[in-house]
């Protein structure tokens, strides 16, 4: 087992585009770290830069304490489960499986054990003799997964393992890839787009954009504390709300007006060190939908209420998604379910939990704490 | 003036009158054209005419200028075409190729050829398409420059190469004698290539000839552009995920070319291998073009098809040449059935 460590990594595509701006990142030891981004982030080029499928422009990994720039994939010690499965198509499981092990002049006593071991771990001893044609998207996962099994490599790479599955499918997938980890206890590079997987599979997250890692901490720090609107726009669904306006001190008290002036909040006490700067300034609120709390008198409290007009309500059965029109500004609150559902087309009045709420700046959009 | 108004309106509306019953005579004709096919269709057995129909120019053109040659070839086989009643004779031509050397030394011949040109061309080829798949910039440059021979009219190449091998003006002598080595007789040298380039230790009469080495060489020069595209567009579709998790595996170029892309090749690599051994077995523009006759020194270049043109045109032994010719065809269908049989069990489809 071991840690995986990048320092200062870069990547140059021809044609100077950065696809990854200096990367420093410390995987420890058994650890379950996620990358997550939109496309085109950088979060695959960064996992085949450590497989040693991608030259590094600059920078250096260690795997283990080895510094492996220059050593090829086959002598990193890895093993990668590939979006499309990459299963070779005229080999049987058993020999997909047993490929990398007769490459590396294992004997066959040991091959056949350890197949067996890795096919009976993820069920799918019954599909040894068959070739990939034959199996179903989520079985052809599993045997992706079972040929990096039986390498019992120091470091597992998934690169979107999930992303050709259907919905059902991808979630058991998910509990089992995170039971893996638990069973194996070995260091795990995740690759994906769905905020979701990430903060359900990882240990820690690492959010990246536009080649530059934005935040790395664990799922419900990053859930929490975002350190910029990306971040906190990225992780949770449905997304964060954002509304501009200007924070103004009233008598001693900061005040959040929004642009329309139809909305007033007044900041938390917890935030006030930070905030009292910025009085008189533009400033970026941010509202998760589950801080959005039913009003039941429906009669608005100055200061931590907003009236908004219903666009669409989604009953999702245990809570109501409401998606809300405030001053032209649309924002979506998550509340449980009520004796009476909210009418569309309809002046609302929701409390805001002012403790939860989030501010950025609106020039660098970074979070202000 | 009203009068002429008049019959001009009466003009335009006959006019239109003939336009409306063409137009619904067409529209009847095409219903009735409907209903006809309807009617065929409705019974399986009643389809065949029209089937037949529709397949009569295939089946005129195959069966003109295919079928009914090769069976006209066979029966010419059955006669004695030297004599001029031109007797039936039975399958007298048959057993008298069989019993005649020129026979078996013109199937030898084709034999070298077969094999000295197929494989050589087949892993020159595929090496070429794997180093050009790897380059990104001027794949498409190279492609072109490879393919020109392929395009270029046999005759033509093969008149140039027999005057670059020129014993006496060639350029090629003339730059091995500047490199300080022996000038060879190329395509007038009638002893073993072996022999040749061993300096004598092989003996002379082992392995194909001088001559035939040259054709062979000019024929893979020729014909591996062609292959080279073709085994270009089997390497695009190969997903590249498969060639990366071979490297995560472990294996190495060698390795991950044998055991992962040229299983995946090999419905490419089957059709290239029937395809070329057929033409292979009928080679004859080379042949002729850089020999002058086909046959060459003692005869060491005449394979099968050079040996039934000679005994066409030359000695007119009609007969003979077609119970040539039909054996010849017996030979490929046979070869191609066994390549079926032996190599098509290995081809991988997806």
């Amino acid at each position: 087992m071991a840690r995986v460590e990048l320092k200062n990594v870069r990547k140059v595509y021809p044609g100077n585009v950065e696809a990854v701006k200096n990367a420093n990142l410390n995987i420890h030891d058994k650890e379950f770290i996620v990358l997550v981004g939109p496309s085109g982030c950088g979060k695959s080029t960064t996992l085949r830069m450590i497989a040693g499928l991608e030259e590094i422009s600059d920078g250096e990994i260690y795997i283990g304490d080895t510094l492996v720039n220059d050593v090829p994939p086959k002598n990193r010690d890895i093993a990668m489960v590939f979006q499309n499965y990459a299963l070779y198509p005229h080999m049987t499981v058993y020999k997909n499986m047993a490929f990398g092990l007769m490459l590396r002049k294992y004997p066959k006593a040991e091959i056949e054990q350890r197949v067996h071991e890795a096919a009976q771990i993820l069920g799918i001893e019954h599909l040894l003799d068959r070739k990939p044609k034959a199996l179903s998207g989520g079985e052809r996962q599993r045997v992706a997964v079972g040929r990096a099994i039986v390498r019992q490599p120091k470091v597992f790479l998934f690169d979107e393992p999930l992303s050709n599955l259907d919905a059902k499918l991808r979630v058991q997938m998910r509990a089992e890839i995170s039971k893996l980890h638990t069973r194996l206890q070995s260091t795990m590079i995740y690759v994906t787009h769905d905020q979701v997987e990430a903060m359900t599979m990882g240990d820690r997250i690492v959010v990246m954009l536009d080649g530059v890692i934005q935040q790395i901490a664990p799922p419900l720090e990053l859930y929490h504390h975002p350190v910029n609107k990306f971040v906190a726009g990225f992780i949770g669904s449905p997304p964060m709300n954002f509304l501009e306006g200007d924070l103004v001190a009233e008598n001693g008290a900061l005040r959040f007006h929004d642009k329309s002036h139809t909305l007033h909040i007044d900041v938390h006490e917890s935030q006030f060190a930070a905030l009292k700067h910025y009085a008189g300034e533009k400033i970026i609120l941010g509202v998760r939908p589950e801080h959005f709390l039913e009003n039941h008198s429906q009669q608005a409290a100055p200061g931590r209420s907003m009236t908004a007009n219903v666009e669409v309500v989604e009953p999702m059965g245990h809570e109501v998604y409401l998606y809300l029109d405030v001053g032209g500004q649309s924002i979506t609150a998550r509340i449980p379910v009520g004796e009476t559902e909210p009418a569309v087309n309809k002046p609302h009045v929701l409390d805001i939990d002012t403790q939860g709420i989030h501010f950025f700046d609106i020039q660098t959009e970074a979070a202000i704490t | 003036m009203w009068f002429r108004v008049l019959i001009a309106l009466g003009g335009l509306a006959a006019l239109a009158a003939l336009h409306r019953t063409l137009i619904q005579g067409l529209d009847r004709l095409l219903a009735a054209l409907d209903a006809l096919f309807d009617a065929l269709r409705g019974k399986r057995w009643r389809d065949a005419p029209l089937a037949l129909f529709l397949l009569s120019p295939a089946v005129a053109i195959l069966g003109l200028f295919g079928m009914a040659p090769l069976f006209y070839a066979v029966y010419l086989s059955l006669f004695n075409s030297r004599r001029p009643d031109r007797p039936f004779i039975g399958l007298a031509n048959y057993s008298r190729a069989l019993t005649q050397p020129d026979f078996w030394k013109s199937l030898l011949v084709t034999v070298y050829y077969v094999v000295g040109t197929i494989p050589v061309t087949m892993m020159l080829s595929f090496l070429v398409a794997t180093l050009l798949y790897r380059i990104a910039r001027g794949r498409g440059f190279f492609r072109t420059v490879y393919f020109l021979p392929y395009i270029t009219a046999v005759v033509a190449a093969a008149t140039v190469w027999a005057a670059l091998l020129h014993p006496q003006d060639g350029p090629v002598n003339a730059l091995l004698v500047w490199l300080g080595f022996q000038p060879k007789s190329w395509l007038l040298e009638s002893r073993g290539a072996l022999w040749v380039f061993s300096g004598g230790w092989i003996p002379a009469d082992i392995g194909p000839s001088l001559a035939l080495f040259c054709i062979m060489l000019f024929e893979i020069w020729h014909s591996s552009g062609f292959m080279i595209v073709i085994f270009l567009a089997g390497l695009t579709v190969i997903p590249r995920d498969l060639e990366e998790a071979a490297r995560i595996d472990g294996a190495g170029w060698f390795q991950a070319t044998r055991a992962v892309t040229l299983p995946i090749l090999s419905p490419t690599i089957f059709f290239l291998l029937v395809v070329s051994t057929i033409k292979a077995f009928q080679a004859f523009n080379s042949f002729y073009a850089m020999t002058g006759n086909g046959r060459g020194p003692q005869n060491t270049t005449q394979n099968l098809t050079v040996y039934i043109y000679a005994n066409f045109y030359e000695f007119g032994r009609i007969g003979y040449g077609c119970a040539v010719a039909t054996l010849l065809a017996i030979g490929i269908v046979v070869m191609t059935a066994v390549q079926w049989r032996l190599a098509g069990r290995r081809v991988h489809y997806e």
